[in-house]
């Protein structure tokens, strides 16, 4: 068993995320997740619009572009805060996990967490959620997700490493994702070149079929 | 989100006991001897088999009901912790409200008066279990403004009803009670309550309010002609047949619009990011 670094946090380039969720099916097989259970999403964010041009012609302006999102593991994780069991927690190596011996199924994290990382599983009737691969982790291997990646787009690391790599850009949210300031998510998406600010109404979810079963 | 069924049961039971308590904490100060403890035991009765029911009914959206004694556990920053932890503590204390009425025979103004103060902290606590800084929806001032107003309205009501079971047949130990006085306290909570549900409903126009118009207007039009039938029925006093044949529909009218108005609290649930 080897010892996990702590403040681990994952890396997405949105600008090579092709958004094929290979990511996705390898965590769902990997640790064996049924049908609506997914503990990693590829949410699809586009929009756009017709742009007039001077001489009477019209242009599109239209975006898209794939944002895949897991447990971000953050500093202020508001599933530990609400949780009333203490089921939700954070371990000393920064990784929330659930215990579901003290889970009630309430999912009240469900409703609180900014990003669906908690996942009700109806067969065992309480909440499961990413561990990062504590398994792989600690016989040396890396996460499932990041291990298919056929696009290098999903990688992980220490999260002060990564904040100080200048070449992983900008560590401003961009929609959908919410504001930082809610929960300190360690985890560092690379904007697309097209990526919306936080917030922005420009653009919607295309795919919420696939990412959530509301 | 198909659980909601149950909380909904559940948060319309607690708050009409707090507010039925409130209401009989009331005939207490401002009615003294006049309010009969025929009627004081029958009030505080009321209330803890309320809440016990609604007790039951939240026990229906657990995943694994065998793990909720652990929900005490979070009381450092959980408002859910805190909000379990204050409905039974406000059950056991209308539980020695009954059985010290019993014994003794006499009302105890101490302990109606702490539940009371519980019942106030079970209200707050249960609006901030539900103002979540990452939902906005349900995150503002209305949701607590919202929640009283239906513990005085439904309250009121469960106070109203309850005075107006016929007390003959019970035994002669208790006093009649001035069924005029506790009327009148009912129906002073039911609008006040009203007062504030109206003012909750402009603390938060929903952006995402595509739930149809009779959906949306239903609530306001059966509370409204349920509260100006049931101040109606004040003219009938002197016929308890007519009083319930003005009350039952009343009765129907603010319970249905408070249940579409929370089922209502529920759909417009929604979360910032995905």
């Amino acid at each position: 068993m080897g010892a996990i670094p702590k403040r681990l946090a994952f890396y997405l380039d949105t600008q090579i995320c092709t958004g094929c969720k290979t990511c996705m099916v390898a965590c769902k097989d990997k640790n064996d997740l049924g049908p609506g259970v997914r503990w990693r999403r590829v949410v699809e964010y586009s929009g756009g619009e017709w742009r007039s041009e001077p001489d009477g012609t019209f242009r599109q302006d239209v975006f898209a572009y794939y944002m895949s999102v897991s447990c971000n593991h953050c500093d202020e994780p508001i599933c530990v805060e609400v949780c009333p069991t203490k089921a939700m927690n954070q371990d000393e190596d920064g990784i929330v996990t659930v215990d579901q011996t003290r889970c009630m199924g309430c999912r009240y994290c469900e409703w609180a967490c900014p990003y669906g990382a908690p996942q009700y599983r109806g067969d065992r009737g309480v909440m499961s959620k990413c561990d990062f691969c504590r398994d792989e982790l600690q016989a040396g291997g890396i996460p499932a997700c990041v291990a298919a990646c056929p696009t290098r787009a999903l990688s992980f690391g220490e999260f002060d490493e990564l904040k100080r790599d200048p070449s992983l850009g900008s560590q401003e949210a961009t929609a959908p994702l919410p504001d930082h300031g809610l929960t300190e998510p360690r985890a560092l998406f690379k904007p697309h070149r097209r990526s919306r600010p936080t917030g922005s109404t420009t653009g919607r979810i295309a795919n919420s079929e696939e990412t959530s079963d509301v | 989100m198909s659980s909601h069924l149950s909380l909904v049961i559940f948060t319309l039971l607690v708050q009409s006991a707090v507010g039925s308590l409130w209401c009989t904490e009331a005939a207490l100060l401002l009615g003294g001897s006049r309010f009969a403890l025929f009627h004081y035991e029958w009030h505080v009765l009321s209330a803890l088999l309320i809440v016990l029911a609604g007790l039951g009914a939240s026990m229906a959206h657990l995943g694994r009901l065998g793990a909720c004694f652990y929900a005490l556990r979070n009381l450092k920053s959980s408002w859910l912790s805190r909000e379990i932890v204050a409905t039974g503590a406000f059950a056991g204390i209308l539980a020695i409200a009954v059985l010290t009425c019993t014994w003794s025979g006499a009302s105890s103004g101490w302990v109606l008066f702490a539940g009371s103060l519980i019942g106030g902290f079970v209200l707050y606590a249960m609006a901030r279990a539900y103002r979540l800084r990452t939902v906005p929806s349900w995150n503002h001032a209305g949701t607590l403004l919202g929640f009283l107003g239906s513990a005085l309205l439904l309250g009121g009501l469960q106070f109203t009803l309850v005075s107006n079971v016929p007390t003959a047949g019970f035994g002669t130990g208790y006093d009649i009670s001035n069924p005029d006085f506790s009327r009148h306290i009912g129906l002073l909570a039911a609008l006040a309550g009203l007062m504030f549900k109206v003012q909750a409903q402009g603390e938060h126009r929903p952006q995402t309010a595509n739930y149809g118009a009779l959906f949306s207007f239903s609530q306001p039009i059966l509370q409204g002609s349920g509260i100006v039938l049931w101040a109606l029925s004040i003219m009938f006093k002197d016929s308890v047949g007519l009083q319930w044949t003005f009350l039952s529909p009343v009765a129907v009218g603010l319970v249905a619009g408070e249940i579409i108005h929370r089922v209502r609290f529920y759909y417009i649930y929604h979360r910032v990011g995905l």
